[in-house]
């Protein structure tokens, strides 16, 4: 398979109808996101942080899982460098995002956009954004659609923290909403399995394979199962998507 | 002085993170990866995603049927429409469906 994968040039002056395209491929989440920035932000509260502190580390760490985590050790009075060291543990996948996604955007043209992309990296504008650019016919430019697609994830998370600091949990129990979140991510890997790049064997192999394990290990603190379920269920896809093709072989 | 160690505890885990986020994102030149590597990266995001996914809606353990029937229904929307947004209602019209019928 090429890689790069081929990309048409994009039409000149397409970069703000592509930062369009991204918002609306990336607000479906929005839903999904409103449950668990109230439980944040009301978790903050009962850990008795300011409304200060509480919007500081949404702001700069722009990372659920791993503010939750912070604000719940708070509360215990866990030692610093423990509550730091289990952040940076759960928010380890963004390396891998970080890798997987890079080589698609291409190397940064300032500081200013290198800052802009790593901000907006998080497991929604990933997953959005990368299933979109593998669709054949995703005439869009890629770092404004992908800035575009984090866009409702941080709006939506930036709004809901403070709701649920100010008014407390306010969504009433029985109402799943934040299941919209897993049901994006399912649509999303069902589109990837079926697009057309590359051998299928091979990607559903990964896909079952990183599926399985990440239920299998679940049990492991600080989603070290997730970070290592992905990496065996790439290494399946590859060790059953590398063999070389025999030219010799053709009928 | 615990003003203090919050802060100290934030800066570490903000700078961490956009550190993280910056190892790839952030280089001037594309990152040198050796080539398998660079293979690897094609089932990077269908097994993040099946990752992500799986142990949300299978629950050997326990099995939640509402949920597991929203799964079902987002799988067989996603099959028919490219709009993500359909794969939502009809996780939730399954969800409500099931949880009813379970009472």
């Amino acid at each position: 398979m090429p890689w790069p994968l081929p990309v048409p040039p994009p039409p000149p002056g397409a970069s703000w109808s592509s930062l369009k395209a991204g918002f609306a491929a990336g607000s479906p989440l929005l839903l999904g996101i409103i449950p668990f920035g109230v439980v944040y932000g009301a978790s903050a509260r009962s850990a008795d942080l300011s409304l200060l502190e509480s919007a500081a580390m949404s702001l700069t760490v722009f990372a659920g899982s791993a503010q939750l985590f912070f604000v719940n050790l708070w509360a215990s009075d866990v030692a610093v460098p423990i509550v730091v060291l289990a952040c940076l543990a759960l928010n380890l996948r963004l390396l891998i995002y970080g890798a997987s996604i890079g080589l698609q955007l291409g190397p940064p043209g300032s500081p200013f956009s290198a800052l802009a992309r790593s901000y907006i990296l998080t497991d929604e504008s990933y997953a959005v954004s990368t299933v979109a650019f593998l669709r054949p016919n995703f005439g869009h430019r890629k770092v404004p659609f992908f800035l575009g697609s984090g866009l409702p994830t941080w709006i939506g998370w930036q709004s809901t923290c403070l709701m649920g600091y100010l008014m407390g949990s306010v969504i009433p129990e029985g109402w799943p909403i934040g299941l919209a979140v897993p049901l994006v991510f399912l649509a999303l890997l069902i589109s990837i399995l079926r697009s057309g790049t590359g051998r299928a064997g091979p990607k559903y192999l990964s896909a079952g394979v990183a599926g399985l394990s990440a239920l299998a290990l679940e049990g492991l603190p600080l989603n070290l199962g997730l970070v290592l379920a992905i990496a065996v269920g790439v290494a399946a896809g590859l060790a059953a998507g590398s063999r070389p093709p025999k030219d010799g072989a053709k009928p | 002085m615990t003003a203090g160690r919050y802060w100290l505890a934030l800066a570490l885990v903000a700078l961490g993170t956009l550190a993280f986020r910056l190892v790839f994102l952030g280089t001037r030149r594309s990152p040198r990866l050796p080539d398998f590597l660079r293979r690897a990266m094609d089932f990077v995001p269908p097994a993040v995603l099946a990752a992500l996914v799986v142990p949300q809606f299978l629950r050997p353990a326990n099995p939640d049927w509402p949920v597991l029937a929203a799964g079902v229904a987002a799988i067989l929307a996603a099959f028919f429409s490219r709009r993500d947004f359909l794969s939502i209602v009809a996780g939730f019209l399954a969800y409500g469906l099931v949880s009813s019928l379970l009472g």
